[in-house]
């Protein structure tokens, strides 16, 4: 083994660590990585009143790039719950975590605190934003998302799950964000079976550039699908959980299947067994033993429904043509 | 049918030894995950025994065994469960340092998101015991703080 003339590497090691070593000469970065990755409410609770050193960290707007409030876990905390004003609280806490971002600010994700007042708020400060997730955020309007929506023109990702926005909504975000890959929009109102494609042809129209679409619960028909497959030609993955409107008349479920690589589905609509058998003979290896028992639970949720008999019937014949 | 010399990376090993004097044995396509060791071969050549300071033999045969399985494309969640199963705050403390040091980026992130999940709703003086840090905010400081905490959780108590 030669002994080399220099042996010093090219790069000095990032640390150089003791048998003991000290966490707060990490430098920054290590540490900034090790905190980011707790929730928003985590480290504004906990993790910068530790020391000085990491209340200075936190500070840092690269540290709020990512604003995570999104897990309903947050109103069960011990410490949490039962606080009086904890909404007023939560959108305070987002304010403040928005400020420290000082526009650097990529991600948020609230879940159920949301108001127009905060929408407002992050639009007149985060014009960097790329995605957004506000869920159950039954306290944002259509006027809401109206006034701000062309403030984010960089988002690419718009998720607003059990929200009561309408298609009015949907009009400004598919005129204001250009970028828009990846929609999720279903709203808390109980599926409708009243035909309606007004939402799905916006989407068709003004968001030409989409990856990812979750509408489920849509009452969009066939006429919408048919729109949105035309109108979203990158469209590769789609859920279309109970839109128990579509009836995949003609080669529409084979044109979905081929255009769409991850399609999600649930149970379309359990009154029409035709289409239920139809799938079954495409062998698309969608079914499995689950689907049975799922049709069994929403069958026993649903007690309106007054065809009880012809369902039972058909999921024991299997050799009906 | 000329036999040519050997010189795929994918089979040839390189000997690293650790701070404390042993020796161990890793593949050379391993060896490129880690970037500061990478730089030392680059430097040193890859004959050469590859000597890691600041890395010893508790931690390094766990890292090796990481970079084992990265290599062969079959790292997964069971198996990243498996490897902190049995880990204590301080074997994960150490091993993360370790990843720092080596620039061993994909064990670096891992543990780093580890070590947040043992801090995830744990209580403020919890948090500085695991990192053995000392609360050195002054009582101006400490005051400073709730100002700032307009909408500070009256009435829960933070240290448990």
């Amino acid at each position: 083994m030669a002994s080399s003339s220099s042996s010093t590497p090219a790069k000095k090691p990032k640390l150089k660590i003791t048998t003991n070593p000290n966490w707060l000469e990490l430098p920054r970065d290590i540490t900034s990585n090790i905190l980011q990755r707790l929730g928003t409410v985590e480290i504004l609770k906990n993790a910068r009143n530790v020391c000085p050193y990491w209340w200075n960290i936190c500070k840092d707007p690269s540290m709020w790039r990512n604003i995570d409030m999104g897990t309903v876990d947050l109103y069960f905390e011990p410490a949490i719950r039962g606080t009086p004003d904890l909404d007023d609280r939560l959108v305070k806490m987002c304010q403040y975590a928005v400020d420290l971002s000082s526009g650097h600010l990529e991600k948020i994700n609230i879940n159920s605190f949301g108001t127009d007042a905060l929408l407002k708020y992050i639009a007149d400060r985060a014009s960097n934003l790329q995605h957004i997730r506000l869920a159950s955020c039954c306290q944002i309007s259509d006027e809401g998302w109206c006034e701000v929506a062309k403030k984010f023109v960089l988002l690419k990702e718009i998720d607003i799950s059990q929200g009561f926005q309408s298609k009015k909504s949907l009009e400004v975000i598919g005129q204001s964000c250009p970028l828009l890959k990846s929609l999720t929009f279903n709203g808390t109102s109980d599926q409708s079976l009243i035909n309606c494609d007004d939402e799905a042809l916006i989407i068709a129209k003004t968001m030409s550039g989409l990856c990812h679409l979750d509408i489920h619960g849509n009452p969009l028909t066939d006429v919408g699908l048919i729109a949105i497959l035309d109108g979203c030609p990158l469209l590769k993955s789609l859920d279309i959980t109970r839109c128990f409107n579509l009836e995949f008349s003609g080669n529409l479920w084979r044109r979905l299947h081929n255009q769409i690589k991850n399609l999600e589905f649930g149970l379309l609509n359990k009154k029409d067994l035709e289409i239920w058998e139809y799938l079954s003979e495409s062998c698309f290896n969608i079914f499995d033993s689950n689907v049975n028992s799922y049709y069994e639970m929403v069958d026993s949720e649903d007690e309106d429904e007054d065809e009880h008999e012809d369902e039972d019937e058909g999921i024991d014949d299997d050799t009906n043509a | 049918m000329a036999q040519e010399a050997s010189s795929s990376t994918s089979s040839k090993t390189i000997s690293l030894k650790t701070g404390d004097g042993e020796i161990f044995e890793i593949e050379a396509s391993a060896a490129k995950q880690m970037k500061t060791v990478q730089r030392l071969i680059d430097d040193l050549g890859d004959d050469i025994t590859i000597p890691l300071h600041n890395v010893f033999s508790k931690e390094l045969p766990k890292i090796i065994e990481y970079y084992k399985k990265d290599i062969t494309g079959e790292i997964t969640k069971d198996f990243e469960a498996e490897f902190v199963k049995d880990l204590n705050d301080d074997e994960v403390k150490v091993l993360f340092l370790a990843a720092n040091y080596l620039d061993a980026n994909k064990l670096f992130e891992f543990l780093s998101q580890n070590i947040a999940d043992r801090l995830e709703s744990k209580s403020v003086e919890y948090v500085r015991k695991y990192f053995g840090v000392e609360n050195d905010f002054t009582p101006e400081e400490e005051s400073k703080l709730r100002e700032e905490r307009a909408w500070s959780f009256r009435g829960i108590k933070e240290d448990e």
